[in-house]
């Protein structure tokens, strides 16, 4: 598959179960400190308290990866589906992505000495399968999409949290949550 | 004294003779079966060849005074180490300590079981008890060391190179996580009798370490 | 020379077999090792998948694929032919393996020297059994009878093969058993009051629902593979109301958010059921045909209920109630989800009836897609054989005494002729989960002996004497059904038990054999029968039609079936009520002390000492002290919390992570504080979990205050845990 393969995340439908980040820890078996995905709370506002709405974020396989560039060992590729690979036998977890990836995506795991991070399942995806993420999230609130066939014109590429997408431009896009009526005392 | 390398011919069978004992004891004090009477003759008796290592005299120091221990204070230390029904201060576990995620029964005790496998074993409670528990890394080495003693006294005719399978599996198992395991009974340990053993075998492997090299 | 330098090898042997010490475990040329075998000749390492059943007391009960190699687990996952668990795990059936392979696990039978003082000796099965055999017998003895013995079993593990250890109880004789549920019994006799028994839709035709209301409940915590089933239906155009005292997860999900006083649910739903009667937006043909008292019931709300005082007591505009209840009435189907926070309260048994008299008269019972949704029991209709036994010939006594569990440890200290003496713990955690943790010390320390069941180390093993290890899911068979959804799935044994890892019935028949052997005729516990004879012995016909199958095996090629009759609940119109219909005037309610129609009772307040009512709801990584310990959970959250509304922080001058003790006359716990808008300036929210390694237990300040109902169908009353009031203050 060619293209840019990433992920649209639907906060309005995500409930911040944790079911994603679980799946893709018990399928990849990851150690109890490294965590490939991760469901961050969001800070609230006048329509919903914090911690009531999350951004579950995994590596943004970006077009342009900061990762990718500072790597001295060129353990970071760019396949040819998008996804950041990042080969953990070239890697001699000098941590400099660590400090370059602007959204904390590389963990330095410190057991093997080495840094890791979520491959957008790329094995699975070569069979045709969706990542453990996609498939393991409750509400369908996790989509793999190719950006050459996505025109979703709800989906945002900017929410309030994520930072500045101008430096890498990450394949990751937002459909926001969308408040109801609300009758609450004490606000 | 010093252990000999294990490939000076004249010595090989009492060098396997005292290795094999050690082990032995070892094996059977992790199996439960060991009280501080028992320790107590252990230091009498085994003292004399466990080498000079600093930790053995320092782990020989602490045993002598096991003597006057009580069997049950004793019991219950080693049950917090090594037993449960808490979590163990101490596991026996290769997996516990090298396992990322700290479990049994991963990768770490998949690789022990191959081991096990190559010399034609497999341990009776499969897939019951964790491979690598320390008794059955011990029992373990114990056969591999007899075997080598039965094929130089030529009742074993096998193809498997047993002093080899031993210097590996010491190499890849035994001394990559024992060390780190001892140093827990060091620090956990409550009585004389469990933290001189914890020390005497750490004491031991490191004198077996360099005696292998 | 040092003396430790020579030393020849036979010296040593003869040292050897002086003391006896090694004798006989061989010399270095004739050595057999204990522990091995020879390895069985395999040509590759197979892998299986198994079906598993997640058996924990949740509404999800899960179908799980696991995938296991060379006899280990190396995943789970959800199974796709299970259409409710679509294949997903929550992010507590993502974290099983972790918990059957840590090193932590109780792997042997232990005693403990001292209760508490964690001094512990390993001994065998057998000298397990011989110590609570015998004791057994001495009990029976010195008092007559087996009453003194105390089982408190309850949810820890739903696997049918489960009530077992209550089958074995009954098989020695009349005992004590812990009674009740805390979790559900106001609602299920509100419900027993009005249809006769409780029986709710299919879920997941709630995506038929054109409105749908979830009344206290918070399937995005709880039962997450609902909510995406409320999701869909909101997808499809029904619009999802939420009612709740605190924003919760499911609440911000909704179209429209009513943020309630707590306990005051019967007020609204009375309100509403005014407004629709004023406007006769009821349905008159299915009152007819299907309901008894429903003339009295309006002629209460003419006299009694007004919205404007609906508005007064829950807080929410009259307007707004109005235009609900317009809605509610209008649209069919509309359905509501009956949550079981909101019966947690003294007059929680009356405010569901009132929710189902709000069902009941807009005619959404009986239709797909409405409905007064509560939980269902149709499909436990087992032999329970494992369960039910006859105690011995000439056991004493006319049957067993029951022990409020809700009220467990007062009345283990308070039971007398004969008192209670032994206790015998299985699928539970008391120290940890009831109220009164202070008390339940005090019964503990009361005991002759304390017997646990478990996986892990406790609060309530640290008070035993004896622990016995118990097998996890994926040791044992067994097979599982949900209180809420319609599926049955069966448990396979995808490993072998690790370490000594007994099932409960398995540890029934080994007592059993132990008593007969030192007192024949003393248990009648069957002791032969394998696990897969166990199982089979829970079918019966009416288990098979209703899940379409021949034979229990089937299962093990199909895979989950699912009870499809069952989808409609009440669609036939035969209640099971004495008079056959709906009934808003229940007279079995005023056998039991209620008032025959549902009415408002008044809800507990606030005492004056302590102006905050603390809700202590389930927490989403974890359920009551099973799943919040594992060390990947505590990657996402390690500490308990106090939620605070802002203005009450201020207040107290307590600012977001400041220690709060959170008191009453009972007891306190301290936690930091999160100041959030999804509680309200009257409550404090402390959500209940058990955290390995730290001194929290919200129960150490809640009252064992009755609900206002259980007792027909379950036996107690359940428990008000959300009427409990505290105090704050920074520390």
């Amino acid at each position: 598959m060619k293209g840019q393969l990433g992920f649209l995340v639907d906060i309005d439908k995500c409930i911040g179960c944790h079911s994603c980040e679980m799946a893709c820890k018990n399928q990849n078996q990851l150690d109890p400190e490294i965590r490939w995905r991760i469901v961050y709370p969001m800070k609230g506002n006048s329509s919903v308290p914090t911690e009531r709405c999350f951004l579950s974020l995994a590596c943004n396989h970006c077009e342009k990866p900061e990762c990718m560039r500072v790597c001295p060992v060129r353990a970071y590729t760019k396949l040819e589906n998008g996804i950041v690979f990042h080969d953990k036998n070239r890697c001699i977890g000098c941590r400099m992505c660590i400090m370059a990836c602007p959204y904390q995506v590389p963990q330095f795991n410190s057991n093997t000495k080495k840094v890791e991070k979520c491959n957008l399942c790329a094995e699975r995806i070569e069979q045709g399968l969706n990542p453990f993420c996609v498939d393991g999230c409750i509400t369908d609130a996790i989509t793999l999409i190719n950006f050459n066939e996505f025109n979703e014109i709800k989906a945002e590429r900017e929410i309030e949290g994520f930072p500045n997408p101008n430096i890498t431009n990450p394949s990751v896009r937002f459909i926001p949550y969308k408040p109801g009526v609300q009758i609450r005392r004490d606000v | 004294m010093r252990l000999m390398p294990l490939d000076q011919k004249s010595n090989l069978l009492d060098d396997l003779e005292k290795r094999f004992q050690t082990y032995l004891f070892f094996s059977q004090y992790y199996a439960g079966k060991a009280d501080p009477p028992i320790l107590s003759w252990f230091y009498h008796e085994m003292d004399s060849f466990l080498g000079e290592h600093p930790l053995i005299i320092q782990g020989l120091d602490l045993l002598h005074e096991v003597q006057g221990e009580d069997s049950t204070a004793f019991r219950y230390d080693f049950n917090r180490l090594f037993v449960g029904p808490g979590k163990l201060l101490a596991p026996p576990y290769e997996s516990a300590y090298l396992n990322q995620d700290g479990l049994v029964m991963q990768e770490e005790t998949l690789s022990v079981r191959k081991y096990y496998r190559t010399a034609g074993l497999e341990i009776s409670a499969l897939g019951r008890e964790p491979d690598d528990h320390i008794v059955f890394q011990l029992e373990f080495i114990c056969y591999l060391l007899s075997q080598e003693a039965q094929a130089l006294n030529g009742v074993e005719d096998d193809h498997i190179n047993y002093l080899e399978l031993y210097r590996k599996f010491f190499a890849e198992h035994l001394m990559i996580w024992v060390p780190k395991h001892t140093r827990d009974v060091q620090v956990h340990s409550q009585t004389s009798a469990c933290k001189a053993m914890g020390l005497l075998l750490e004491g031991f492997l490191e004198t077996e370490k360099q005696a292998l090299n | 020379m040092d003396r430790r330098t020579h030393v020849s090898r036979r010296t040593f042997l003869k040292g050897a077999a002086a003391t006896g010490a090694l004798a006989g475990v061989g010399s270095l040329l004739d050595f057999q090792p204990v522990h091995f075998r020879h390895a069985q000749a395999r040509t590759d390492i197979s892998t299986e998948v198994f079906q598993n059943a997640c058996p924990r007391n949740c509404y999800d009960t899960c179908a799980i694929l696991t995938t296991v190699e060379d006899g280990v687990i190396k995943s789970v996952t959800g199974n796709p032919k299970n259409t409710y668990t679509r294949g997903r795990l929550c992010v507590k059936g993502n974290s099983y393996p972790r918990i059957v392979y840590s090193p932590d696990r109780i792997k042997y039978p232990m005693r403990q020297k001292g209760r508490g003082s964690g001094n512990w000796e390993r001994i065998s099965w057998d000298e397990a059994m011989t110590e609570i055999a015998q004791k057994i017998l001495d009990i029976k003895k010195e008092y007559g009878s087996t009453l003194p013995i105390c089982l408190n079993k309850y949810s820890g593990n739903f696997n049918l093969l489960n009530y077992g250890i209550e089958g074995m109880m009954s098989s020695i004789g009349y005992t004590s058993r812990a009674a009740g549920t805390p979790c559900w019994p106001a609602g299920i006799d509100a419900q027993t009051f009005d249809f006769g028994t409780i029986w709710n839709n299919d879920p997941e035709e709630m995506v038929d629902s054109k409105y749908l209301i979830l009344w206290g409940v918070n399937p995005a915590w709880c039962a997450v593979h609902s909510m995406q089933i409320v999701l869909e239906a909101k997808k499809r155009g029904c619009k999802i109301v939420a009612i709740d005292p605190l924003f919760s997860q499911t609440a911000v999900k909704a179209d429209l958010y009513l943020q309630i006083k707590p306990s005051t649910d019967g007020a609204l739903a009375l309100g509403m059921c005014r407004y629709i009667l004023d406007n006769e937006l009821y349905d008159g043909d299915w009152l007819v045909r299907n309901a008894k008292g429903y003339e009295e019931f309006f002629g209460y709300l003419k006299n009694n209920i007004t919205v404007e005082w609906a508005a007064e007591k829950t807080g929410i505009p009259a307007k707004v109630i109005e235009n609900l209840a317009h809605e509610f009435a209008s649209v069919k189907p509309a359905g509501i989800w009956i949550g079981y926070g909101m019966q947690r309260h003294t007059n929680g048994g009356q405010n569901v009836r009132a929710i189902d008299a709000l069902v009941a008269m807009t005619g959404n019972v009986g239709i797909p897609g409405g409905g007064a949704r509560y939980a269902h029991l149709e499909t436990w209709g087992f032999n329970y054989h494992a369960m039910v036994h006859s105690p011995p010939a000439g056991s004493l006594g006319d049957g067993d005494r029951l022990i409020n569990m809700n009220n467990f440890a007062a009345e283990v200290l308070a039971a007398d002729e004969p008192p209670i003496k032994m206790l015998w713990i299985a699928c539970r955690n008391p120290m940890a989960q009831d109220p009164e943790t202070s008390v339940m010390q005090k019964a503990f320390e009361a005991m002759d002996l304390v017997v646990t069941v478990d996986q892990f180390m406790n609060d309530t093993v640290k008070m035993s004497d004896i622990v016995l290890p118990c097998t996890t899911l994926f040791e044992s068979p067994g097979i599982n059904v949900s209180y809420w959804h319609h599926w049955m799935n069966l448990n396979e044994q995808a490993i072998a038990p690790m370490y000594e890892a007994k099932h409960d019935v398995e540890i029934a028949m080994e007592l059993s054999k132990k008593l007969n052997e030192l007192e024949p005729g003393s248990c009648s516990f069957p002791t032969d029968l394998t696990m897969e004879e166990w199982l089979a012995n829970e079918f019966n016909a009416g288990i098979y039609q209703l899940f379409g199958i021949n034979d229990w095996r089937e299962l093990k090629s199909k895979g989950p079936v699912k009870a499809e009759s069952l989808k409609v609940a009440w669609q036939n119109g035969r209640f099971r009520t004495p008079s056959g219909k709906y009934e808003f005037w229940s007279e079995e309610a005023e056998k039991f002390g209620h008032h025959p129609l549902p009415v408002w009772v008044e809800e507990y307040k606030a005492p004056e000492k302590y102006p905050f009512r603390c809700i202590s709801p389930h927490w989403k990584l974890g359920i009551h002290s099973q799943f919040q310990q594992t060390d990947w959970m505590e990657q996402i959250n390690d500490k308990p919390f106090v939620e605070i509304h802002p203005n009450v922080a201020a207040q107290y001058g307590i600012h977001e992570g400041d220690n709060v003790k959170v008191y009453n006359d009972l007891g306190y716990v301290i936690v930091p504080a999160r100041i959030t808008t999804a509680t309200s300036k009257d409550c404090v929210v402390v959500y209940e979990a058990w955290y390995k390694d730290k001194n929290f237990n919200i129960n150490y300040t809640v009252k064992a205050l009755p609900a206002d109902m259980g007792s027909k169908a379950t036996g107690m009353p359940g428990i008000a845990f959300h009427d409990n009031f505290v105090n704050i203050e920074k520390v």
